[in-house]
């Protein structure tokens, strides 16, 4: 049976390739992609499919960080890199902005019953990704939140005039 | 000396005790925590035990009901959940009392000495926020949405005003 470890180096050799169904060989049939911070939580490879073309078509450039690094802890691998790419395409709900970005992005999958990928959960800060392509004022959730209540309150005010 | 996996489970421990010496000690001299979600970058023992501190006093209940620990060597990971109700002030955020239920992953590296180097903590920053009622949504991309529609919304009443 291929080691967790080899099958995350397959997955991720395919992400580089931006290669859709090289990505999802290693994956389980009911596999999950989970990305919290944009709210995405998929089932099966025909959702995960029509995420990673999205994001393939919007950041054609997709490619992992040469220098990250892998943990294995046998039935779990963890990948911690930096994820850099531009964005030269709509994505979702964000129109092209021709911009470049920079996040950590710390990776787990765990391996699945039938010794495939049970899938990908991915962790990175959403706002820091949003901040770099000029969607968001800051990086910094606490932040966005001293932002909010700001224009809330400006608005109450001059709503009351 | 204690085993990685040893020295990660005293230390969540010692924060579900909120016993910020004993959460200490399992980290190096010239440890780091890190919160990219809400822009913390911390080094050494004095920074992390004020961090510690200011948030068990602001949730002192917290506490973590759900762990699990994955050995990867020279690195350990924890998973689990965090549950806490804020009912002091915590940073710039005022005391909501209500309680905060957070998924979320730590990776302790091993520092120079054999004990933990220190924490990187991977979390929805903006789920937390969202659950004590400072945030509309707890996905980057519908804060977007939010702000946008408030500046809108105040430019409006600007150009009226």
């Amino acid at each position: 049976m291929t080691r967790t470890i080899d099958l995350v180096r397959m997955h991720l050799e395919a992400e580089d390739r931006r290669d859709v169904e090289g990505a999802l060989t290693s994956f389980s049939d009911d596999c999950f992609y989970k990305m919290d911070t944009f709210g995405i939580d998929l089932r099966g490879k025909p959702a995960i499919a029509d995420h990673y073309r999205g994001a393939f078509a919007a950041m054609p450039n997709f490619a992992n960080d040469k220098n990250g690094k892998m943990f294995d802890g046998g039935d779990d691998v963890f990948r911690l890199g930096h994820f850099q790419v531009t964005q030269s395409g709509p994505w979702k709900d964000l129109p092209a902005s021709g911009r470049e970005l920079k996040v950590w992005v710390l990776a787990h999958f765990p391996r699945a019953p039938d010794g495939q990928l049970a899938g990908e959960s991915v962790w990175f800060n959403g706002n820091d990704f949003l901040y770099q392509l000029g969607y968001l004022p800051s990086a910094n959730a606490m932040e966005l939140a001293s932002y909010i209540k700001k224009l809330e309150d400006e608005i109450a005010t001059l709503e009351s005039k | 000396m204690p085993s990685l996996v040893e020295l990660v489970k005293a230390h969540i421990e010692a924060e579900d005790r909120r016993d910020v010496q004993a959460t200490l000690d399992t980290f190096s001299d010239d440890c780091f925590y890190t919160m990219h979600a809400f822009g913390l970058d911390l080094r050494g023992k004095q920074q992390i035990g004020d961090h510690y501190r200011s948030a068990f006093e602001a949730m002192p209940n917290f506490h973590n009901p759900e762990s699990r620990i994955i050995d990867a060597g020279d690195d350990v990971f924890w998973m689990g959940r965090m549950e806490a109700v804020q009912t002091g002030p915590w940073g710039d955020l005022p005391p909501t009392g209500r309680k905060v239920v957070n998924f979320g992953l730590a990776h302790f590296p091993r520092g120079s000495d054999g004990r933990l180097a220190g924490e990187h903590t991977w979390f929805n920053g903006n789920d937390f926020l969202h659950q004590l009622g400072l945030l509309p949504s707890s996905n980057s991309m519908e804060l977007v949405k939010h702000i946008r529609a408030l500046e809108s919304k105040l430019a409006q009443l600007r150009a009226k005003a």
